[in-house]
């Protein structure tokens, strides 16, 4: 009787510890399920990154704008998408899988608990080089210095100088580096520039040679019209801007005739294989590609300027196969205003005799600039720092090139990341 | 006789048996409780902060353009807004109503305070943390996720890891996250309230101990909507 009591007893005693063990084990099980879910989790997460990563890199290297394929990592498993959702934007998906032991979904199912994940990034072909502030092929060893503040992005094929503290608020580019090194931040050598917008280097993008589409834009326009009567120029022009939207023509020296933009220039596009001299205050979209120089005879400014009004819908390009000139005259002697997106192809954006011309004020410039070699506009003594002939510089950034563009303005056709989404 | 001394024996035997499983469901329940509540402290910080990394890896989505330097809203220690564009298309919308536009959305995190425990000499904050969802034309979405030990939850960094001085400079997000071991805070001495010397003592050794042992969480997380 007393053993079988006793037996009992100790079943019992057994029964009670086993279960408050289990209960402690499940206690500190789930402790290290839930350490082992987000572990899984992040390596599914991981693996969907490092799949996209692949996934563009193929994109960049191969440029096949269509493709779909598995990749097994880590236990995990991901279908990745290539697949072009318009003539310039193409979509990169990765949907990664993977299993996890989970104690409570093995108690109810029986099963590994199934983590999924996915990553989807959009990428544009085509970027307008006005989205630049500054771009140039060759830095031509000038230094950003302390004093100067630069609004929008930056890009140079060169390697771009800084010395002393100059702010970047955009993102500052350089495909052979920035000197010194933006992530030495102590010692002799740090940098002290300011890279609010953040930097990259290693990227090169060439501006562009092929500006045919340009010029079958205006041929278009032009349609059966006469050479200097419309769009295209074959004789060295000038025209001065009127705010009403109309301007003032002269054709190689010839009486001068008031015309409407929109009526000389139905697509945006002015082209001329000769020189062309622009001045006066604009009102409208335009692109004036001239296959020589094109020279700012004065200033040139918009009629709703974009600096008081963000809302303001005009837009200049001027575009030149050899320089942008400021021309030395009594007009551009004492400061000028210029207000334009500028590109010169195979020269620089340049004063005229910069180094010779009489101090002429500062040029108040509001816009963007993409030029193959960086040009002068001024020279300034080493010893006081102030200019002794031409100008000082006063440059804006115009915040509308973020997302607006001249008609038919040159642009990058390289990968650009639009949008990320995990 | 000796079956009144077998009773007696018996019964002597049998309580302390009784007290002997007394106290040691009393002990199982304790230590019970106490990995419990650990694991459910912890699930509870790896979910707030899944939560976190899940809205956070959306900053700047889609944003135009022309917001590309607002993405980043309110940049405080415990107060962080951003923009992101959570209803532009179906695959990629957070709308209850599954409606679609083309305007951004903010996403806002604020870190407020719970309750503060006073053990007399020092006090323990506890603090909510609000996630506030905004889209365009809907009823702003605000919810508490979570309760954590610490109120600057945010730091803003560029892209080496510097803290930046102006917000549209913030290339990553640094997100630390506290909670107090529990088994600590639910330590009967601590709510004593004792003057005494020693008591006191006691009391910043169990402090100390607490801080030491709290669950701690950081990430960095980088949005490649603002890198680009």
């Amino acid at each position: 009787m007393f053993g079988k009591g006793s037996v009992l007893v100790i079943l019992g005693f057994i029964l009670a510890f086993a279960t408050y063990e289990r209960k402690m084990n499940r206690a500190v099980m789930s402790s290290s399920d839930n350490f082992n879910t987000y572990y899984s989790k992040a390596v599914v997460h991981e693996s969907a990154i490092s799949s996209i990563n692949y996934a563009i890199n193929q994109l960049w290297s191969s440029a096949d704008t269509s493709d779909n394929f598995t990749m097994v990592a880590n236990g995990c498993t991901t279908n990745v998408s290539i697949f072009p959702l318009n003539l310039d934007t193409i979509q990169v998906k990765a949907k990664s899988r993977g299993y996890v032991f989970e104690d409570e979904y093995w108690a109810n199912h029986n099963s590994l608990m199934l983590v999924q994940d996915s990553v989807m990034a959009n990428f544009s072909y085509k970027m307008s080089l006005s989205k630049y502030f500054w771009f140039t092929n060759n830095e031509n060893g000038v230094y950003w210095i302390g004093g100067d503040t630069v609004w929008g992005p930056i890009h140079t094929n060169t390697v771009l100088n800084t010395n002393g503290d100059p702010v970047f608020y955009g993102k500052v580019t350089a495909f052979k580096g920035i000197a010194p090194n933006p992530a030495r931040k102590s010692g002799a050598d740090k940098n002290l520039a300011k890279f609010y917008g953040g930097w990259e280097v290693g990227i090169k993008n060439d501006i562009p040679t092929d500006l045919s589409y340009l010029i079958n834009a205006a041929n278009a326009a032009n349609g059966t019209a006469a050479p200097n009567t419309k769009c295209i120029y074959d004789k060295e022009t000038s025209f001065e801007f009127l705010a009403n939207g109309d301007v003032i023509r002269t054709v190689d020296g010839s009486a001068p005739d008031t015309v409407a933009i929109t009526d000389i220039a139905p697509t945006g596009v002015i082209y001329s294989s000769m020189d062309v001299r622009v001045k006066g205050v604009f009102n409208g979209q335009l692109t004036i590609y001239s296959n020589q120089n094109l020279w700012i005879d004065d200033d040139i400014v918009y009629a709703d300027d974009p600096n008081t009004n963000p809302n303001s819908n005009d837009l200049l390009g001027l575009v030149a196969k050899q320089n942008v000139v400021i021309s030395e005259n009594g007009m551009n002697n004492n400061d000028v205003t210029i207000q334009s997106c500028i590109m010169a192809m195979d020269g620089s954006f340049t004063a005229e005799n910069f180094s010779t011309r009489p101090i002429s004020g500062k040029i108040d410039f509001t816009g963007s600039i993409v030029q193959n070699k960086r040009g002068g506009v001024g020279t300034f003594s080493s010893w006081s720092g102030s200019i002794t002939h031409g100008f000082n510089k006063y440059y804006r950034y115009d915040k509308r090139l973020e997302y607006m563009a001249p008609p038919y303005y040159p642009f990058l056709r390289s990968l650009r990341l639009v949008s990320w989404w995990e | 006789m000796s079956v009144i001394l077998d009773i007696i024996t018996a019964m002597f035997i049998g309580g302390f048996l009784l007290i002997m499983s007394f106290t040691a469901s009393d002990n199982g329940t304790q230590a019970f409780l106490n990995y419990n509540a650990d694991a459910i402290t912890q699930m509870n910080l790896t979910n707030v902060s899944n939560t976190m990394q899940y809205d956070l890896r959306k900053m700047g989505f889609e944003v135009p353009e022309a917001l590309q330097g607002n993405i980043v809203q309110i940049a405080q220690p415990n107060h962080f807004k951003f923009l992101a564009h959570l209803n532009k298309n179906a695959q990629c919308n957070l709308s209850v109503s599954g409606f679609s536009d083309n305007i951004a959305d903010t996403i806002d995190y604020s870190i407020t305070p719970f309750e503060t425990i006073n053990f007399t000499d020092t006090s323990v904050t506890i603090y909510d943390i609000r996630r506030t969802i905004k889209i365009v034309n809907e009823s702003p979405r605000s919810l508490i996720i979570g309760k954590i030990g610490n109120q600057d939850v945010f730091r803003y960094l560029d892209q080496i890891g510097d803290p930046v001085p102006i917000k549209q400079a913030t290339k990553m997000v640094e997100v630390t996250l506290t909670a107090f071991d529990p088994r600590i805070v639910l330590s009967p001495e601590m709510f004593s309230g004792g003057t005494s010397a020693d008591e006191v003592e006691y009391r910043k050794q169990e402090l100390r101990r607490l801080l030491r042992a709290s669950y701690w969480r950081q990430t960095r997380l980088v949005s490649r909507n603002l890198k680009r």
